[in-house]
């Protein structure tokens, strides 16, 4: 063959080679909660998995379960790689129990949930199970009769042990459309070398939850923890920024809302401001203006703007920031006190500070059963069986996360512990669910934006106005 | 016809259905969640188009940046087209490197460029440091953040401009160029009498194509902004799966694309008759 054309042979291979590696995902796994966590070995006081009857503590009450040969279909999202490997085990002894029903698992990562779920729809292709990325969607997934109903198919005692907060998030009309997956707060993560470098007192770490700094203490702290070059740019973040995907302001309401939500109260009279800004949506779900706009919103929405054009926090996302000593305190989910133990400077965890209230947004994702799934009985057998005490402990252990029911915080003696005595305390007083409305995706997508553009220096007052027109118009298809 | 079947077929399943369905759905009101749901709507959808003041600052964007993008980028590609156009040790190199961005992760690309852009430690502003230049805020910037888009397209897409120019360059029958010394034109004679006419169809070809990626703009403005700072980097496509997919409307999503696709037929019937031309060779 011609040299020549040899070379362009090679050539063209490696172009071909190129383009297909171009074409598969490449887009890094964006950073989220979910990710990177530590794996923390199971006590052996708290192992409670009896290998030999997996299916103890199941609360199915639902019909005998097909004899045919079936294949369950799972979305979810990606985990940590110790984490995935518990489905693997959960759907090997399944099936081993019942060796008809084949579970065939479909993994994507966080963020791409929900639109994974939309265009499976869409082609009629719908999952048996799939994971809703929050329990706020639960409204809109019933309101648009994706989701079936659980309750038949779960006992009683299940039912009563599902926190109060999680139970009314993911039921409809008295009906629960998500299994008590896990629960999450917010907690207040710092460096405490980097306080005591500062000579600043660190927050209080106690079970006693009126002993949390509010925002104006928390910005006192900040405001000395910052640490500036001599051309003015950031050296060291007082806050690190939101975690979420990409980072940085606006990545996700449920972890910026709480600057807004603090601000209000919920024993204020209903008709008051105060009440409408802790609401931040109306009552029927469909109505953003006078909720999201109050002046107390704007206020905390100033607050929140402040924190960004003195420097305190970035502007943008900035990866493992506190891992990294870049940002002396973080906001985060109870995840960090499993992501944090590796890390190599000494770290505490206080309450979220708070505005006139003690605020966390207390939700996580969770799964749901499909209403068009032909085998309803078959997948609530599954999903009662990766959700019965013995696998419970299991992930718990594996990923550090909060329990939905109450009886597990009794069988883990880590929740009498600190911190995880603190977060527990938070998910049972002051975790509230995140606005209900069948038109969450829309609401976020908005509040997001609108976060961001103050963070970036849009005027409060204007952008929030601009941003309640903007959800009540997109709500008024949910009316009615 | 053998031979154009499978492209054909092909053409059929993922351009021209998905442009029928889409056109469908424009007269519904629909949400992915629910599509059996869907409502008859008629033209209510593009009637509200014609008001959604978001949806036209959208389109001014899109245009901004195609415009910009043009007035860079074909030139940059043309005069890098001409400057690799000749045999020289390590020309290969350099074109395949000004062609690397091209066959690169558009998602990867968009994630190093917001590192880049970082207005306080990214390599950008750190370089300008050194210089004794100020630090720009770039993408948290309304001002500069569309500029900033801009040039990361420029980066990315000039490599594919420059090999179109490349292979017009080449076909050019170097006869016409030697004629032209005999008379003793300069070098740019040559180029404006030559070059450039005899070009003109690459160039309407590679305006056409960049126009075209100008408009399918996406992943950029996902990754690095979600059209902010206050819309400001809110570009069409990105407005249209906001609407889709964020605030479950795919019907008027599938409206806006229609209204789209319909601007990108005019626009370019528009270049193709003002860059025609009557030159063979």
């Amino acid at each position: 063959m011609h040299k020549k054309t040899q070379l362009t042979l090679v050539c063209g291979l490696l172009v071909l080679g190129l383009l297909f590696s171009a074409c598969q995902t490449t887009t890094q796994p964006t950073i989220n909660a979910t990710q990177s966590e530590k794996v923390s070995e199971v006590s052996p006081t708290e192992q409670t998995l009896d290998k030999e009857a997996p299916f103890k503590d199941d609360a199915y009450t639902g019909p005998e379960l097909t004899t045919k040969p079936i294949t369950l279909r799972v979305l979810r999202q990606d985990y940590h790689p110790a984490q995935n490997a518990l489905f693997d085990q959960w759907s090997s002894e399944f099936t081993a129990a019942h060796p008809n029903i084949k579970i065939q698992i479909e993994v994507v990562p966080f963020p791409e949930l929900s639109q994974k779920i939309q265009t499976s729809i869409a082609a009629g292709d719908a999952p048996d199970i799939f994971m809703a990325q929050d329990g706020a969607f639960v409204a809109s997934y019933v309101f648009n009769e994706i989701a079936l109903p659980m309750n038949e198919y779960l006992s009683q005692d299940f039912m009563k042990d599902i926190i109060p907060a999680t139970l009314n998030l993911q039921s409809v009309d008295g009906k629960l459309y998500m299994m008590p997956w896990e629960q999450q707060v917010l907690g207040f993560y710092f460096n405490r070398d980097m306080f005591e470098a500062a000579g600043v007192q660190t927050p209080p770490e106690t079970d006693d939850l009126t002993a949390a700094w509010t925002w104006d203490q928390a910005y006192d702290a900040w405001t000395k923890l910052t640490k500036k070059s001599t051309s003015g740019e950031a050296t060291i973040y007082g806050l690190g920024p939101p975690t979420f995907g990409a980072g940085g302001p606006g990545s996700n309401y449920w972890f910026e809302g709480v600057f807004i939500r603090s601000f209000g109260d919920p024993n204020a009279p209903k008709d008051s401001t105060l009440y409408k800004t802790w609401a931040a949506i109306s009552e029927d779900g469909t109505t953003a203006s006078g909720y999201i706009d109050t002046p107390e919103a704007i206020e905390a929405m100033k607050f929140y703007q402040k924190l960004h054009s003195e420097g305190i926090t970035p502007k943008v996302g900035i990866p493992n920031a506190f891992q990294d000593k870049i940002a002396a305190t973080q906001l985060l989910t109870d995840i960090g006190v499993s992501r944090y133990e590796s890390v190599d400077f000494n770290w505490g965890t206080a309450i979220i500070p708070k505005g006139r209230i003690l605020f966390s947004h207390g939700s996580a994702a969770g799964f749901l059963v499909s209403a068009s799934t032909k085998y309803p009985a078959e997948a609530m057998a599954f999903l009662t069986f990766i959700h019965n005490d013995a696998n419970r402990l299991l992930w718990h252990e594996a990923r550090g996360s909060l329990p939905a029911r109450i009886s597990l915080y009794e069988k883990m003696p880590r929740y009498k512990e600190y911190p995880r005595s603190m977060l527990h305390k938070m998910v049972l007083d002051y975790a509230y669910a995140p606005p209900q409305t069948p038109g969450y995706s829309e609401y976020k997508a908005i509040m997001d934006q609108t976060i961001k553009d103050i963070a970036l220096g849009a005027d409060p007052a204007e952008a929030l106005h601009k941003a309640a027109q903007q959800i009540d118009q997109q709500l008024a298809k949910y009316k009615k | 016809m053998a031979f154009l079947l499978p492209t054909l077929v092909g053409l059929i399943l993922f351009q021209y259905i998905p442009i029928f369905v889409a056109l469908n759905n424009s007269f519904y009101k629909m949400s992915l969640l629910n599509p059996k749901a869907a409502q008859f709507v008629g033209l209510g959808n593009y009637i509200n188009l014609l008001s959604d003041t978001i949806f036209w600052k959208s389109v001014v964007n899109t245009i901004l940046y195609a415009v910009g993008k043009l007035f860079i980028q074909i030139p940059l590609a043309l005069i890098l087209a001409i400057i690799l156009n000749r045999q020289m040790r390590g020309v290969g190199i350099v074109r395949s490197s000004v062609f690397a961005p091209i066959v690169t992760s558009g998602a990867v690309v968009a994630v190093l460029w917001d590192l880049m852009y970082h207005p306080d430690n990214g390599i950008l502003n750190s370089i300008f440091l050194a210089l004794g230049l100020s630090k720009q805020p770039f993408l948290v910037s309304e001002s500069q953040a569309l500029l900033s888009i801009l040039v990361m397209g420029v980066w990315q897409d000039v490599g594919f401009s420059m090999l179109l120019f490349l292979g017009g360059l080449q076909n050019i029958p170097s006869d016409y160029y030697e004629a032209a010394s005999i008379d003793g034109a300069s070098q740019f004679d040559k180029f404006r009498h030559i070059t450039l006419p005899l070009l003109r169809r690459t160039l309407l070809l590679t305006v056409v194509m960049a126009t075209v990626f100008s408009f399918r703009v996406f992943t950029p403005i996902y990754v690095m902004t979600n059209g902010g700072p206050n819309n400001a980097t809110l570009l069409s496509v990105y407005y249209i799966y906001q609407q889709g997919f964020q605030y479950m409307s795919m019907g008027y999503a599938s409206a806006l694309a229609v209204v789209l696709i319909l601007m990108l037929v005019i626009i370019t019937i528009i270049q193709s008759r003002i860059m025609r031309t009557e030159f063979e060779y």
